[in-house]
């Protein structure tokens, strides 16, 4: 019966990871170390051990291929069958509600950003505080960083890093505000992700075993500059054509540039440069698929003269709201200038003089 | 198409028109399901309003390491639960590597349990490497993508627990193939275990 309910759990989180289409079960029997692997379809459903858990007991390992271009091989989940085993579950907080995997195995990945905080909570149960056996006494918990390429964002082949680590007793406690730890120097462009990895230690015939590993995407903070033009520039002639670069805008966002007449006065809603709203995620674009890494994007607007149309102060900034701070607009950019062509006019009639 | 768009989609950095990423993202979501890197919209009008009473500057990196410091380290919040830690430290990676058998075509690798390659032809034995080459491949697709050197082999349960007899059988069944033969239960691949020993 014990086993029957662990398989249905585990089944649950084949059709989550069956959504890759390329994931397997590896069954490994305890008492003598066969190895079975088994592929599983598309359509997930039901997941029975084709294989009868022997007398000692078997490991059930859950692995997935990752989408698309990803070609890494992660472990999903893992349960031990008969075998003594205590439990852990993981629950991590984040503003951004975005989650890959399965929660209810706590092997799944959440993500934030790196000027954010985020949150763990533990919870373990079933050791056996008195027991001869460091297994049935502690889990074990290390913590590990990995930086992404800050080109590709990619987790291929970057150096994980162990953070910390510790024994756990049984337990429950909730660590916040947690804050990425990947670039101290220069916390706003960290890029990576932190790994926390529950393991058993090995006993009876068991090896280590991993019980639980949660994951947390670290995603920089998002930058803009602009080209051809400075604060307090005053143009006389035809404005000229603007570049505007923007870089790592968050995977789930929406990012525009605005002009409105006056100094700049932080929350002001200016008039919306047509061409420039950039729109990622489900949240902002529903109609769209949506992103998994941040964006990086090269503007020209060659129409500024459209919004300032008349001499006077004006100011450019460049807004992008996200999961952070209830999806408040931040300003990633603000540029005044002036706009004064009676100075070209008058300049113009001078040099027409004789 | 794969290859063509993967050097833009490693590199998610455009400079190219408005239109002309609008369509390109369609074409790469619908040729190789690589879109996640590219999904957004460029022309729809966000209908999300923004709270304009709640706008701020974004965060300068000053600002974030007085707030990174004040912040009380994970392993004091953990002082309730943590216990010194011993000598020997558990091994946390994946062992599935290690754990396994690694079959290379030239281009790809797939994984199989230890103890599964029933049959390796002499000329076969490049096919069988140590560290993984190329990207991987679910074995399934691997074993179709190769079928002309690569098969399977059914074999009974018991001979995979290591039943001596059984396994003589089966392996002067397949001594003749020119192919690599993978051992199968109900078409999983499956480890045959030494006999144990007495």
């Amino acid at each position: 019966m014990k086993t029957r309910l662990i398989l249905l759990m585990l089944a649950g989180v084949v059709n989550a990871g069956a959504q890759t289409s390329e994931a397997w079960v590896r069954q490994t029997d305890l008492t003598n170390g066969m190895i079975y692997d088994i592929p599983l379809t598309s359509t997930g459903g039901t997941f029975q051990a084709p294989l009868p858990v022997s007398e000692i007991g078997s490991s059930f390992e859950l692995y997935a291929r990752g989408t698309a271009w990803d070609t890494t091989i992660y472990l999903l989940d893992t349960k031990l069958i008969r075998a003594y085993a205590p439990q852990v579950t993981v629950q991590v907080t984040s503003e951004d509600s975005y989650s890959r995997g399965d929660p209810a195995s706590s092997n799944y990945v959440r993500r934030t950003r790196a000027d954010r905080p985020f949150g763990l909570t533990i919870d373990v149960a079933g050791l056996v505080p008195a027991s001869g056996s460091q297994a049935e006494r502690q889990v074990y918990f290390a913590t590990y960083k990995s930086s992404y390429n800050a080109t590709t964002f990619s987790a291929l082949n970057q150096t994980q890093t162990l953070i910390s680590e510790t024994n756990l007793g049984n337990g429950t406690v909730s660590l916040t505000p947690l804050y990425q730890e990947l670039n101290l120097v220069t916390p706003t462009t960290a890029c990576g992700e932190h790994v926390y990895s529950f393991v058993r230690y090995a006993s009876d015939g068991v090896p280590d075993t991993t019980l639980v590993q949660s994951k947390v995407e670290v995603w920089p903070v998002a930058d803009a500059t602009i080209d051809n033009i400075s604060a307090g520039q005053v143009i006389t002639d035809r404005i000229p054509a603007l570049v505007l670069h923007l870089k790592n805008l968050y995977p789930d966002s929406r990012t525009f540039a605005q002009v409105y007449p006056g100094a700049a006065v932080l929350g002001t809603a200016g008039t919306m440069i047509k061409g420039t709203e950039r729109l990622y995620g489900t949240y902002y674009s529903p109609q769209t698929v949506a992103t998994n890494v941040p964006q990086n994007q090269d503007i020209t607007i060659d129409d500024l003269s459209n919004y300032a149309p008349t001499d006077g102060i004006y100011t450019l900034e460049v807004i992008t709201a996200s999961p952070f701070f209830d999806r408040a607009p931040e300003r990633l950019l603000t540029v005044t200038f002036e706009v004064d062509r009676v100075i070209s006019s008058r300049g113009q009639l001078s040099t027409a003089e004789p | 198409m794969k290859n063509l768009l993967s050097g833009l989609l490693n590199r998610p950095h455009s400079r190219i028109g408005i239109s002309g990423l609008t369509a390109f993202a369609r074409l790469a979501a619908g040729a190789c399901g690589c879109a996640t890197l590219f999904g957004g919209s460029l022309h729809a009008q966000s209908k999300q309003p923004l709270d304009w009473a709640k706008a701020r500057d974004v965060a300068a990196n000053g600002n974030v390491r007085t707030e990174i410091a004040a912040a009380k380290p994970m392993l004091q919040q953990l002082s309730t639960m943590a216990q010194p830690l011993g000598a020997v430290r558990p091994s946390t990676g994946n062992s599935l590597y290690t754990k396994s058998i690694i079959l290379f075509d030239g281009e790809t690798h797939t994984l199989i349990p230890i103890g599964a390659v029933l049959h390796l032809p002499e000329n076969l034995r490049n096919r069988v490497i140590t560290k993984p080459q190329g990207n991987f491949t679910y074995w399934p697709n691997f074993l179709k993508r190769n079928a002309t050197w690569l098969g399977t082999k059914e074999v009974p349960l018991k001979m995979a627990r290591g039943d001596t007899k059984l396994a003589e059988d089966v392996l002067r069944e397949t001594s003749g193939s020119n192919r690599l033969l993978v051992s199968v239960y109900r078409e999983c691949p499956i480890s045959v275990l030494e006999a144990p020993r007495r």
